[in-house]
């Protein structure tokens, strides 16, 4: 038998500074009880907490939803919503690399969103179902690709330190009685249920999504407690997040700006010009383009141009009586911030020699400022 | 960026003395002496990954198949003789780059952990990133090659790779029939723009790989080859391959780097068709002959460019049931591979039977160019220097 607490566990990706502080990240966060506003310092939390539960920037109407709510009640209204949870959903089908013609087509799969935001299925339900559908035994053929990412991305388990684990694990696949992680099976399904029921599910799926929130690992006894919630009560992921986006960890975290991934690039390009989310299809062709590139700024610059261009993005131009009033609306529009004393002057030059209203939204969505959040 | 460590220090180490023993036997070993230093005419390499699994007796044992790459073997070398460092496409190629036989993971869609022929390049001669660039078609694998994980190079000294098949592709078709075609910019409205970009303040996040300048050309770049050049429009069997040699011969002459790399792998389509592996390698010949007739063609490059270009291996000896050709019967005609060397400092019209492989092309490179490949296990390629 293999014990699960010595297992080689993969950290995900910690960033280049220190993990988040434990204490920051218990304490709540100063602004909660304050009703938000359409201001700087409240549109870049809203902003920021949209992205990183939605995976975009703000709608319209969600801006609009916003204003005057004391911001630990929004924070709880949107942890539990369904772009939330559709995001998250969306996020694991990602990490899985179920993208594409492996992305899951049935029913079942399209109303997990729906479940989830309506708290009737939990993540690691939502995880099992995940790793033991048709889509991930096509993308992951054989036992050695099956078992290796199963023990992998769902469990964190580092398989090239855990040889014998693998081999046990290929031939419960392979239809061979077992023993996998302590539990004896003889089937690629007995695998897949001894993998998603095994305690460390639960540290995995939190620290990935922690990471991705707060771009740095959290600390070690917050990721003990809030696995063990999870487990404990599987329904408590909103409750969960929401717990992390009204602390003062997070508060902090917005100071500091983060690049948007390409895949948060586009859609908040829509949301930002279009008013809208992009459908799958518009999504999935902006994202695969950038994804050709290593470096994908100059490529996001393209879709830029080319939606100014084309005229659909007209209603994001912009409004002002005069050249600085137009300027100041755009920039704490789209970069949640009033432009500097000599930004406004810059572009009321250019304006007033002549750049039209595309060119300006132009330079302000190309600049490396608009790339993140 | 993260930059996890080496695997581990057994592997550092096995490396780390494969590298100083390969180095003491090039020292050693007058096949493998180093050409003279400051001696070199080169200035600019490109580095053809002819790949996707392509025998020598399809290229160079058959003359016909490849006009241009016999045009430039008559006036350069030819190795036959050259082994392969691995037998799976990515991990092939990767070697071909890094200078080392690598293992690459289940996946295989991860960087690996030594430095890239780019990041030698790159860091030692400090160039911008539009001085080392990869054109590929190898879909979401290609970015993998701009850098790997060592914590010496890494993410800062990353080629700028781009895959032609991604962008310009009937996906992108969709979006620019949704949207249009973007415009060419009015140069006034352009320089407009720049000067509007740079009176935003600091709002920057972190270091991004190409500086605000570059991006922009890049970006006028890609609208260019979108509006204006014919790549969108190559379509049928090999078009992914016969992109990325027309885009590495655009960029050669808009951003001229220092080194160019193209990525190929449709020949792979050999699996299933041993005709449809052969045209696309008469293809993939027709598209390197537009890279050669551009550095002939050009004052500045003709006489500083080498070009090198070979498989990263080759392919069973026999057809398979479906006549087509697999990768995985250990004969020769899979194991070794020709490459072919061109370029001003090199021998003419030698074939040199040496046995050599293909991991010693990234510090043949790099010596071309003037920097060191410290990690690389593989020699000078044997014979070369004229």
């Amino acid at each position: 038998m293999i014990d699960p607490v010595s297992l080689s566990i993969r950290r995900f990706a910690p960033g280049p500074r220190d993990v988040i502080a434990a204490a920051a990240l218990e304490a709540p966060g100063a602004e909660l009880q304050r009703s938000l506003t359409l201001a700087p310092l409240d549109r870049r939390f809203i902003r920021a907490a949209t992205v990183d539960l939605a995976g975009r920037t703000p709608l319209p109407s969600e801006w609009q939803a916003a204003q005057g709510k004391p911001r630990g009640e929004w924070i709880r209204e949107f942890s539990s919503s369904f772009v939330a949870a559709e995001c998250c959903y969306e996020e694991e089908l990602f990490y899985f690399l179920l993208i594409d013609n492996f992305r899951p087509s049935t029913d079942a799969f399209a109303a997990i969103p729906q479940l989830l935001a309506g708290r009737k299925l939990s993540i690691r339900e939502m995880l099992r179902q995940i790793v033991s559908s048709q889509f991930f035994n096509a993308r992951n053929p054989g036992n050695d690709t099956f078992a290796t990412v199963v023990l992998e991305q769902l469990l964190g388990i580092t398989v090239q330190k855990e040889p014998a684990l693998l081999e046990a694990a290929k031939r419960m696949y392979d239809g061979y009685p077992a023993n996998v992680l302590g539990k004896s099976g003889s089937s690629q399904a007995d695998f897949v249920r001894i993998a998603a029921e095994h305690p460390q599910s639960e540290p995995c799926f939190v620290e990935r999504r922690f990471t991705a929130i707060f771009g740095d690992a959290p600390p070690k006894k917050r990721l003990a407690a809030d696995s063990e919630r999870l487990r404990n009560e599987p329904l408590s992921w909103p409750d969960l997040v929401a717990g992390w986006l009204g602390s003062l960890a997070y508060e902090q975290r917005v100071a500091q700006p983060r690049p948007k991934s390409d895949r948060v690039f586009v859609r908040s390009l829509y949301a930002d010009l279009l008013g809208r989310v992009p459908d799958y299809q518009e999504f999935r062709r902006c994202r695969n383009a950038l994804l050709a590139l290593s470096d994908s700024r100059p490529l996001r610059s393209v879709l830029i141009k080319m939606m100014l261009d084309s005229g659909v993005a007209d209603g994001a131009l912009g409004n002002g009586a005069t050249p600085a009033e137009q300027v100041a609306d755009r920039f704490l529009h789209f970069l949640a911030r009033p432009p500097t004393a000599a930004e406004s002057s810059a572009f009321v030059r250019e304006i007033e020699g002549g750049a039209d209203a595309r060119l300006v939204l132009r330079a302000l969505l190309t600049h490396s400022e608009y790339q993140s959040y | 960026m993260d930059t996890p460590s080496l695997p581990s220090v057994t592997r550092r180490g096995f490396l780390q003395a494969g590298a100083v023993a390969a180095s003491a036997l090039a020292l050693s070993n007058p096949l493998f002496a180093a050409p003279p230093v400051g001696a070199l005419k080169t200035k600019r390499v490109v580095l053809v990954l002819f790949a996707g699994g392509v025998r020598s007796k399809d290229t160079i044992g058959t003359p016909a198949n490849v006009p241009n790459l016999m045009r430039l073997a008559a006036q350069g070398v030819v190795f036959p003789n050259c082994a392969a460092a691995n037998l799976g496409h990515y991990g092939a190629s990767l070697s071909i780059l890094t200078g080392v036989p690598e293992y690459m993971g289940i996946r295989e869609n991860s960087r690996g952990f030594n430095p890239t022929i780019f990041e030698y390049v790159r860091k030692e001669l400090k160039l911008p990133a539009s001085g080392a660039w990869l054109s590929a078609n190898n879909g979401s694998q290609g970015v993998n090659f701009a850098y790997g994980l060592n914590r010496g190079w890494g993410a800062p000294f990353g080629a700028n790779v781009i895959d032609g098949e991604g962008i310009f592709n009937q996906e992108f078709r969709e979006v620019l029939g949704q949207f249009g075609t973007p415009r060419a910019d009015d140069p006034k409205a352009y320089a407009a723009l720049n000067r509007l970009r740079g009176a935003i303040g600091d709002g920057v996040t972190g270091p991004a790989l190409n500086d605000e300048v570059t991006a922009a050309r890049v970006e006028k770049y890609i609208v260019d080859e979108i509006t204006q050049s014919e790549t969108v429009s190559l379509t049928g069997p090999g078009s992914g391959d016969a992109k990325a040699l027309r885009i590495a011969g655009n960029i050669l002459q808009i951003f001229r780097p220092v080194l160019s790399c193209v990525s190929l792998t449709n020949a792979d389509v050999a699996h299933g068709s041993f005709n449809a592996y052969v045209d696309v390698i008469k293809r993939n010949d027709q598209e390197l002959g537009r890279i050669l007739d551009t550095v002939l063609g050009d004052a500045q490059l003709r006489d500083s460019t080498s070009i090198l270009v070979l498989p990263e291996f080759g392919r069973d000896k026999n057809l398979n049931q479906r006549n087509g050709l697999d990768h995985g019967d250990a004969s020769d005609e899979l194991n070794k591979v020709a490459c072919v060397a061109w370029g001003p400092d090199f021998k003419a019209g030698k074939t040199i039977a040496t046995d050599c492989s293909t991991i010693d092309v990234c510090p043949t490179v790099c010596k071309l160019l003037g920097v060191e490949s410290p990690l690389a296990r593989g020699r000078l390629l044997p014979r070369l220097f004229s």
